[in-house]
């Protein structure tokens, strides 16, 4: 029964460390980049060893501290290829999606160019907030303990 | 035999008849050949996954652990791992299988793996297909099955923090097949320099789930679903596989995710790969485009030998051909040395 509740509150415990990820929707046309929306999913983002690109996406926390930064370019150039020959595509009005961690404390994700802040995004509140569900996990956590608890107890008085 | 007996339509039928079936027979023989190849390559590749993940775990702290998801071809029914302090005497079903410490995908294959120990030995699973493993490091480096079975599933695993490359499937409708062709893609790209020799820097992984895609004269897949689905496995490119018998819709690249043409050569990989991880250019004229920066193309010569045209026909690429001028049959087949150092310069940054 003991090595049941373990497993139980451990994976609850590796459900919620689990590792959160935003998939940021970008838009760009004629030039333009603009931030859309914001999804959180469970999963990993790129490590993003290898920087290139013009444009910065930076994540700041509400002292405007910087969390998390990275350097990209628009995917707007599409390689077309087959054994008998190739194309380049050039993209103009088109969604492109980026992963990028997740902050507990992040307040803002910018697309920045040249010190210049082209497009911004607040991060979503109840994306932010997981108090409510910590302390749902743990009066949870703590009701199966008791529980169990009572069980056990329930059952040597039966003996008795 | 007379000149009448040959020419005659009995004799051409009959003829017509053998000719048929020699190439059926040697058709059949081919297909099993190769599908015989690629199920070796996928039970190589796992045994090389987990033989690396040991090899990880002796230079961790104790503690530290890796679960792993593979697949194994449909006729392994068995998995099976042999520490050193094995009893002939204790197991006499697994006896007939029996040639040393290691791994054993019975009834198929069996590879010899040192360096990890057993909770007890042989330790074994059934497996239909998918099985997880679970190796941690203890006093020493224990092997060991696991129930938790991941989104994420690995065809070639050797650590950490490396260049990880996600399949994606587009429209296979057998999962099996899938998993042998993303294997197969796996060979392939291990077989080409400068990756032959940086091979401890790639982890391959899959994901079933399929996603949308175009296919009019390329493939064009939904970006959205594309890293929704890597973000299940640790990820910095994508691979999605559209199965085709021929070549005549085009690949593409863009971002850091390649769509596949199966039916194309599978060095196309490699191509594109150039595009997406060294933003290498074509080394092949195309019409309508009218700048190109790419260490690979230059408007001046800048090495001793130069060739005319690459991405544009007034820049000069430094090899007559190479992987990003052309791949396939009648193809040199590699990365010249410029694509080379600039790729080399790139995985200098995993090391």
């Amino acid at each position: 029964m003991k090595a049941r509740i373990l497993m139980f509150i451990l994976l609850i415990c590796s459900f919620v460390l689990a590792d959160d990820v935003l998939l940021l929707n970008l838009h760009y046309k004629d030039g333009e980049v603009s931030l859309r929306s914001q999804e959180l999913l469970k999963g990993y983002s790129p490590d993003r060893m290898i920087q290139e690109g013009d444009y910065d996406l930076v994540i700041k926390d509400k002292g405007n501290k910087r969390l998390y930064s990275f350097n990209f370019d628009i995917p707007n150039k599409v390689y077309v290829d087959s054994s008998e020959g190739g194309d380049v595509i050039y993209l103009n009005d088109f969604n492109f999606y980026l992963l990028v961690p997740y902050y507990r404390d992040a307040k803002n994700i910018a697309v920045v160019k040249e010190d210049k802040v082209l497009s911004n995004l607040e991060i979503k509140d109840e994306q932010k907030d997981y108090t409510i569900l910590y302390l749902f996990l743990v009066l949870l956590l703590v009701g199966i303990v008791l529980f169990f608890v009572f069980l056990k107890i329930n059952r040597n008085a039966y003996k008795k | 035999m007379k000149r009448g007996v040959i020419g005659s339509p009995a004799f051409i039928i009959i003829f017509a008849v053998l000719i048929i079936a020699v190439i059926l027979i040697f058709g059949f023989y081919l297909v099993n050949k190769s599908k015989e190849t690629a199920e070796k390559t996928q039970m190589f590749n796992v045994y090389s996954s987990i033989k690396n993940a040991i090899k990880e775990m002796e230079e961790l702290e104790e503690g530290s652990n890796r679960k792993l998801t593979f697949n194994l071809p449909a006729k392994v029914k068995k998995i099976c791992f042999l520490g050193e302090n094995y009893n002939k005497l204790n197991y006499v079903d697994f006896n007939d299988y029996y040639q040393g410490a290691g791994v054993y995908f019975i009834p198929e294959e069996y590879y010899e793996l040192d360096g990890f120990e057993l909770e007890k030995s042989p330790l074994c699973l059934d497996v239909n297909g998918k099985f997880n493993v679970n190796i941690e490091k203890k006093e020493n480096v224990i092997v060991s099955f696991d129930k938790v079975s991941l989104d994420c599933e690995n065809v070639y695993y050797n650590k950490e923090n490396n260049i990880d490359v996600v399949f994606v499937n587009h429209n296979f409708k057998n999962d099996e097949e899938f998993i042998k062709v993303a294997n197969e893609y796996v060979q392939v790209f291990f077989s080409i320099e400068p990756f032959i020799q940086n091979k401890e820097l790639f982890n391959f992984h899959l994901t079933r789930e399929k996603v949308e895609c175009s296919e009019d004269i390329y493939l064009f897949c939904d970006n959205k679903e594309i890293k929704t689905r890597i973000s299940k496995c640790p990820n910095d490119y994508a691979v999605v596989l559209s199965k085709h018998f021929l070549p005549g819709i085009r690949s593409s690249a863009t971002d850091n995710i390649m769509v596949l043409n199966t039916g194309d050569n599978k060095l196309v990989l490699l191509h594109e790969f150039g595009h997406v991880f060294a933003k290498l250019a074509d080394e092949y004229i195309l019409e309508g485009v009218n700048k190109v920066d790419a260490v690979n193309c230059k408007g001046d010569c800048e090495w001793d030998e130069c060739f005319e045209g690459c991405t544009l026909s007034s820049y000069y690429r430094s090899s007559e051909d190479s992987l990003m001028n052309s791949y396939g049959f009648n193809s040199l087949n590699e990365y010249n040395e410029v694509s080379k150092n600039e790729i080399n310069k790139k995985l200098g940054v995993y090391k």
